[in-house]
């Protein structure tokens, strides 16, 4: 046990120990996924294209309920994450958020990003994405050299955009549907599509593969840091949201996974029209505001 | 008698002028104005400091009754088992979905004191208008919002892709179910849930 929490990090080791591979969003959510760009069943009944206003024997005849066999299970994992996010993570957010200086929690943000970039050049690669793919090797050289290892987001500042993708994103663009729904320990809301693209992910970065080639303690010590601050500043940017959404939900469960399949969706969409020249400038815009 | 023209010209003028506003914003064009106008007013109502929490749920059921299609919205998340509710089931649910979003949402918007809030663009498909917005916290990125509009009324709202109807919709389908399918116990749970 003690080995493998430092092989692999605490997060993935604590998966693997559990026999669950991880994947996707960090703290339920947070980051959207996707489902397939043909139209399952699932997607359809999720669609946001639903009229609402025509008759109601017309409107939900389709509706045969989501995809999650393992729903028992599921609730099993997703009532001890909110234990988990109850005891811990929700208080070291709130910790966070209060003796952090928003310049620092910029920082943190731009390292953070800086060292998810060569995942994102890999994936655009296999989504077929040249431009985008060198515009993000190009941020990464920029912002690890002259912004200091990426505490300064120096490229965004130059008018070149980030693009953020992952394998999950590239399994959408490759026809993959999402499979049943699962609720992962401490990662919350995923598929098993959002699964496999996590540890695609994993297991393709460059600086995993270096930590990972060395047995000595501080080197896996640096991977639980990097993963443990990645969830710590993605749920300090959404207590409020999760406080709101948990507080006016008679199922949070049920709530958590129709908010993943809807923002699967909604990731699909935005893949399918990443290529128009309206969609580019207003990534541009959001990541220069 | 001049008394009493005068009252059914003035009415006749005020229905004229809502008339003309729900068709105005089943255009575009009306319907971004539409948006930019109850936005604007949500966040001058919604969001004031200092203002009593019976003060904060009348100004957002003003906003819900003036700017929503609460009863389309009503049967929309009832989903399939609207069909399945006798009339006098959906004439006491309407009120209590709004009595329940009234509860869960009107307090959300303190937290969206200081935002802007800009109306981009609107599309026009098929009978409704779709207008993309932003809303923008202080020192937090754009977030993306969506508004459908049709009969010069909301009837759907999205952020960042995920709408408030759909997800309403499959908690309370979940919940029917979850109740064997008995309208009156789902109903039961609404009705205490805003008491």
């Amino acid at each position: 046990m003690r080995f493998c929490l430092l092989k692999h990090g605490l997060l993935v080791a604590t998966l693997i120990e559990l026999g669950i591979l991880s994947s996707g969003p960090i703290v339920a959510n947070t980051i959207p996924e996707a489902t397939p760009l043909s139209a399952s069943q699932n997607e359809v009944n999720q669609s946001p294209s639903a009229d609402l206003t025509s008759s109601a024997s017309q409107e939900f005849s389709s509706d045969e309920g989501p995809n999650d066999p393992l729903e028992p299970l599921n609730r099993f994992v997703f009532s001890i994450n909110e234990i988990l996010d109850f005891a811990l993570l929700r208080p070291v957010a709130e910790i966070y958020r209060a003796v952090t200086p928003d310049p620092l929690k910029r920082g943190v943000s731009n390292v953070l990003d800086n060292l998810f970039a060569p995942v994102s050049f890999l994936n655009h690669i296999f989504q077929g994405e040249p431009e985008r793919a060198t515009v993000t090797l190009f941020r990464f050289l920029l912002n690890s050299s002259i912004g200091f290892l990426g505490i300064s987001d120096f490229a965004s500042d130059r008018g070149y955009p980030r693009y953020d993708t992952d394998f999950n994103q590239t399994l959408i663009t490759w026809g993959i549907d999402t499979g049943p729904y699962l609720v992962l320990p401490l990662l919350g809301s995923s598929s098993f599509r959002g699964t496999a693209g996590f540890v695609a992910d994993y297991y393709a970065d460059p600086l995993n593969i270096y930590l990972n080639n060395h047995h000595h303690w501080k080197y896996h010590y640096w991977l639980t840091v990097r993963y443990g601050f990645d969830m710590l500043r993605n749920r300090e940017k959404v207590i409020e949201t999760i406080d709101n959404l948990r507080s006016g939900s008679f199922d949070f469960y049920i709530t958590m996974r129709s908010i993943y399949f809807q923002r699967q969706a909604y990731l699909a969409e935005k893949l399918k029209s990443a290529k128009s020249p309206e969609v580019a400038k207003e990534e541009q815009t959001r990541v220069t505001s | 008698m001049i008394k009493n023209f005068f009252y059914s010209l003035v009415a006749i003028l005020f229905f004229s002028q809502l008339s003309s506003q729900s068709i105005l914003a089943d255009t575009p064009d009306g319907a971004k104005a539409f948006i930019e106008d109850l936005g604007r007013r949500a966040i001058n109502s919604l969001t004031k400091p200092d203002v009593s929490q019976e003060q904060l749920e009348s100004n957002f059921e003003k906003l819900l009754n003036e700017g929503f299609d609460v009863p389309g919205i009503a049967r929309f998340v009832m989903g399939r088992y609207w069909v399945q509710m006798n009339d006098e089931q959906k004439e006491r649910f309407v009120p209590l979905f709004k009595a329940r979003l009234k509860k869960s949402y009107a307090n959300r918007f303190q937290a969206y004191r200081g935002v802007v809030f800009v109306v981009k663009d609107a599309r026009q498909e098929k009978d409704h208008v779709i207008v993309s917005s932003t809303i923008q916290k202080p020192g937090e990125a754009l977030t993306p919002v969506e508004w459908r509009v049709a009969g010069g009324k909301i009837h759907d709202v999205k952020v960042e892709g995920v709408s408030m109807s759909i997800t309403i919709r499959d908690e309370y389908n979940a919940l029917v179910q979850s109740n064997n399918r008995n309208i009156e116990k789902f109903m039961s749970m609404i009705a205490g849930s805003v008491q």
